[in-house]
């Protein structure tokens, strides 16, 4: 695997970090463009469009369990809205370990 | 966090939309405490021994730290995610300003009568800055297109979801911890008359009425919109200040007419050239012994080249292409080439007393202490932050 990324230049010959993708600043519709291909930006987006509305859904549920529970504290939604992110988004952070 | 404005513009809004606000805030959150460290460790520990590999040396600047970042995915997953949250900002806010737009007038006539004044100048140029740009990705700027009415609450509420409760209900947290600094370090000072520019919709100006309850306010900005909403926002908390749709650079009060001359957030959405017209103005309307203040971007000659290059990342991704190159200014020389005395500069990092207490403020006075300017919480609006004020006395 790492010899084929070698050969398509995704890695250093030290098998380093990845070299930079040659994306320009902005991409053609003249919006900051982060990835090689455009596309992948407008994916980003959609991705945390979607993630914003399955949380609308998660905090109708907690309104519902609320409503339909007799006693018990209630929730946080700040607290459960950092977890759900925290999950959701897991895939960007750095193992600083 | 998002937070629940404190004054009667708040809106109603639906559950959805709330949960809406809520996810952007808390995403931002995410992004600017936990990816904006994972950037700096993916920085630290491979970035900037890679560049040390190749040239021998540091990078000297934001430019170059920028130049090195780009392709890392650190990188590209703290400002992918960035970007898109900020437009999530206003996306969240302005459908129920539109909705809310009959309530709000309503409420601003009810409070048209209380102390306070707006007046408007249909025939004001208005600078390419504010128009030609949609600052912060705000659709529309500060003049609005399609909603122009609607343009100061979608500002309003827009700010209350980006700042993540980090600026207070009020969204006055500069204000109050500038005001803080200068009255607690200079005591005997006792602005009559105080004047604020580009005021956008007030809420840093306030925090002064509120400090100095005796003197006279005055607040101005080219954009009429975020004018007419502030007005009535300040009217509706009980404080009387007098609105004018006026450009900075052309300042239509007499010589000597104030005893501060305030701005929080506004130099670095102007051109260079626009800056050094804004200081003449301020030193000509101030009386002598009056101060010019700005709350601004701590500038890159005094932080180091990550911080720096942190910092302009909004220039360059969030629709403020002035930011680097007023950053890049000495602020002490701004200031003397309008004509202040360079030994009647001063230049401050003060706590913010939504994150630390006013007391904090009072200590750090009494114990004549200051926060440095490079440190990791200067102008960043993430746990913890300070903001950097400078500015000079007049003589």
């Amino acid at each position: 695997m790492l010899v084929r990324l070698r050969k398509l230049g995704a890695v250093s010959e030290e098998g380093g970090p990845l070299r930079p993708e040659p994306a320009p600043i902005y991409g053609p519709d003249g919006r900051p463009q982060f990835f090689g291909d455009p596309a992948t930006d407008r994916f980003v987006a959609s991705l945390l469009n979607l993630a914003s509305e399955v949380w609308a859904q998660e905090e109708r549920i907690l309104a519902l369990e609320a409503r339909s529970s007799a006693s018990g504290p209630p929730t946080d939604r700040d607290a459960v809205l950092k977890q759900f992110i925290e999950r959701v988004f897991a895939p960007l952070r750095e193992d600083q370990g | 966090m998002t937070v629940e404005l404190l004054h009667d513009m708040k809106p109603e809004i639906a559950p959805d939309e709330a949960a809406r606000q809520r996810f952007v805030s808390g995403l931002r959150s995410f992004v600017l405490n936990d990816l904006a460290a994972d950037m700096r460790h993916a920085y630290e520990s491979r970035v900037l021994p890679a560049f040390r590999k190749e040239t021998g040396r540091d990078p000297v600047d934001g430019i170059e730290v920028h130049r090195a970042l780009r392709g890392d995915p650190a990188f590209k997953a703290y400002s992918a995610t960035r970007v898109h949250a900020q437009r999530m900002v206003w996306n969240s806010v302005a459908p129920v300003a539109l909705r809310d737009r009959d309530k709000r007038r309503r409420a601003a006539e009810a409070v048209a009568a209380q102390p306070g004044s707006l007046s408007l100048d249909s025939a004001l140029e208005m600078p390419s800055n504010v128009t030609a740009i949609d600052v912060h990705l705000m659709p529309g700027s500060y003049v609005g297109r399609e909603q122009a009415e609607d343009t100061g609450a979608i500002y309003d509420q827009g700010l209350a979801v980006f700042s993540m409760g980090l600026m207070g209900r009020n969204l006055d947290d500069i204000g109050l911890s500038m005001s803080a600094y200068i009255k607690a370090r200079y005591p005997d000072f006792a602005p009559a008359c105080i004047l604020d520019l580009g005021c956008t919709i007030g809420h840093n100006t306030l925090p002064w009425k509120q400090r100095y309850p005796d003197a006279e306010v005055h607040a101005i900005d080219v954009a009429a919109p975020g004018l007419a909403y502030g007005s009535a926002r300040a009217k509706m908390q009980g404080q009387a200040v007098h609105f004018h749709q006026m450009s900075a650079e052309t300042l239509g009060f007499p010589d000597a007419s104030f005893d501060l001359v305030f701005s929080s957030m506004f130099l670095h959405e102007m051109p260079r050239k626009t800056i050094a017209r804004v200081f003449e103005e301020a030193r000509r309307v101030l009386k002598p012994g009056g101060l010019m203040l700005h709350m601004e971007l701590p500038p890159n000659t005094q932080m180091g080249a990550f911080e720096g290059f942190y910092l302009d990342w909004d220039c360059y991704y969030n629709a403020e292409p002035f930011y680097k190159a007023f950053r890049d200014e000495e602020p002490s020389e701004l200031c003397t080439r309008a004509g202040f005395a360079p030994d009647d500069y001063i230049q401050f990092v003060v706590p913010s007393v939504g994150a630390y207490g006013e007391q904090a403020v009072a200590d750090m006075v009494a114990s004549e202490g200051s926060r440095a300017v490079d440190s990791q919480t200067t102008g960043r609006l993430a746990e913890g932050v300070c903001w950097f004020g400078f500015g000079s006395w007049a003589r």
